[in-house]
């Protein structure tokens, strides 16, 4: 009983992503050694945020790596190899003979495990090739059967196509909303929207009368984006709000609107 | 990521000191901690610092990673993270376009803001796309922007318990979503 309150209560992801405090971190430390569940559920928090911060790979430039092999090299210890004199001509003969084996090997022990570790190196690199590309051939195939469904939709018996213009103070802004009449879903084309810091996002709201209904906020991204239904509509309009949106539109903000024409 | 050495084996020849294993490690993770960290700063050239200086660390530290805490790769991205966190909050490291209000967002809409991070997998975007907006903009805070509990409380204007079960919500999803 004990394990599950603690995993619902949140400590963990709060702990996973650093958010906690030593006093805080130390009291999860204390519940993850103790039960073995806690521990399971904050293995699997790290491996989704592992994978979500994989999602971001940026190829770096490459001369940190050059500073980073600079910075680590070892400083090469001497080997001292002390050899005692002796009047047997066989085994000074021997110990020089054995020296030269002993440089030879050591060469080809070096230079075999170098090969061996680059083929290691270029394999993984291929294979992260492979994942990558693979990853992107899934998104490719997602996109499609969402652009199918837009179109589906937009090609609706019932859906309606409403042109969003400008503001005054914006003009030239060109969007487009369509409306199934029959389910009330909207997607929205944001057109020549151009984007906004990362702090704040474009909402829609539909207007019938006096009711005002949040209908999405969202990102101007190319393509057509899936909004919230709204169950009446009139009028939309976008606004400007805080990244999330907002439960009251800022009609400052206004961007743009367009008015349902049947 | 699909790693041809086990992370078991890949820690035996870290232990060891070995060269190639740094090397593979910074060919295997670079990326990965590289982007987070441009994300997360927005500056090729501070995020190629603290790139820097998160593999000297990992190499110099090596030996207090402790394997029954959690995985490499997590404690790799925490060291970054931190120091990602500690040259955004330096004072030498000015930040412009963050703090706007909403209020000063109208010149906003027409400037393009071009930020640094571009990532290179295309399936981003559609998590972030498909994310309830809510819980993009906690992680936002304090994955990315290294916000403690108390502080995302203040900024959201959110009770602290609500800081903590929105964040586990925001993960559940976030679990749905890339599994």
């Amino acid at each position: 009983m004990e394990a599950k309150e603690y995993i619902v209560s949140g400590m963990l992801e709060l702990y996973a992503s650093g958010a906690l405090d030593d006093i805080g971190s130390a009291e999860v430390e204390q519940m993850v050694k103790k039960i073995p569940e806690v521990a399971a559920e904050l293995k699997a928090i790290q491996l989704s945020l592992e994978k979500y911060a994989m999602l971001h790979a940026v190829t770096p430039p490459a001369f940190v790596k050059e500073n980073l092999l600079k910075v680590i090299q070892p400083e090469a210890k001497e080997k001292v190899i002390a050899i005692t004199r002796s009047n047997n001509k066989f085994y000074q003969y021997a110990v020089a003979a054995s020296v030269v084996l002993l440089m030879l090997s050591s060469f080809a022990a070096f230079y075999f495990a170098g090969k061996f570790n680059s083929t290691k190196t270029e394999l993984a690199s291929l294979q992260n090739q492979y994942d990558t590309l693979k990853n992107n051939m899934d998104v490719v195939i997602a996109n499609q059967s969402h652009l199918k469904e837009a179109m589906d939709m937009i090609n609706g018996m019932n859906t309606l196509k409403v042109k969003l213009s400008g503001t005054e103070k914006h003009p030239g802004m060109q969007v487009l909303v369509y409306y199934d009449m029959d389910n009330k879903h909207i997607m929205l084309d944001p057109g020549n929207l151009p984007q906004l810091p990362d702090s704040l996002q474009y909402q829609l709201w539909a207007l019938k009368g006096t009711n005002v209904l949040d209908a999405g906020a969202f990102s101007p991204i190319a393509g057509i984006l899936n909004l919230k239904a709204a169950p009446e509509a009139e009028l939309f309009a976008i606004t400007v709000e805080k990244y999330g949106g907002s439960p009251t539109p800022h009609v400052d903000q206004m961007v743009a609107m367009g008015k349902i024409s049947i | 990521m699909n790693k041809k050495i086990s992370e078991e084996e890949l820690l035996e020849l870290l232990r060891t000191g070995e060269q190639s294993s740094f090397t593979y490690l910074y060919d295997n993770y670079s990326a990965a901690i590289y982007g987070v960290v441009l994300r997360m700063i927005e500056d090729e050239e501070a995020a190629a610092d603290v790139l820097q200086e998160t593999f000297i660390k990992i190499w110099k530290n090596f030996s207090m990673y402790d394997s029954s805490k959690g995985r490499l790769f997590t404690w790799m991205i925490n060291i970054a993270r931190n120091m990602a966190i500690d040259k955004m909050r330096s004072k030498y490291f000015k930040q412009d376009s963050k703090n706007l209000d909403i209020e000063d967002s109208v010149s906003v809409v027409d400037r393009h803001v071009q930020t640094a991070f571009k990532p290179e997998h295309i399936g981003l975007k559609q998590i972030v796309q498909k994310m309830n907006p809510e819980f993009s903009a906690i992680l936002e805070l304090v994955y990315f922007k290294g916000f403690t509990q108390a502080e995302t409380a203040e900024e959201l204007d959110i009770p602290l318990g609500t800081v903590k079960t929105r964040m586990r919500n925001a993960i559940i999803e976030l679990r749905e979503l890339i599994k």
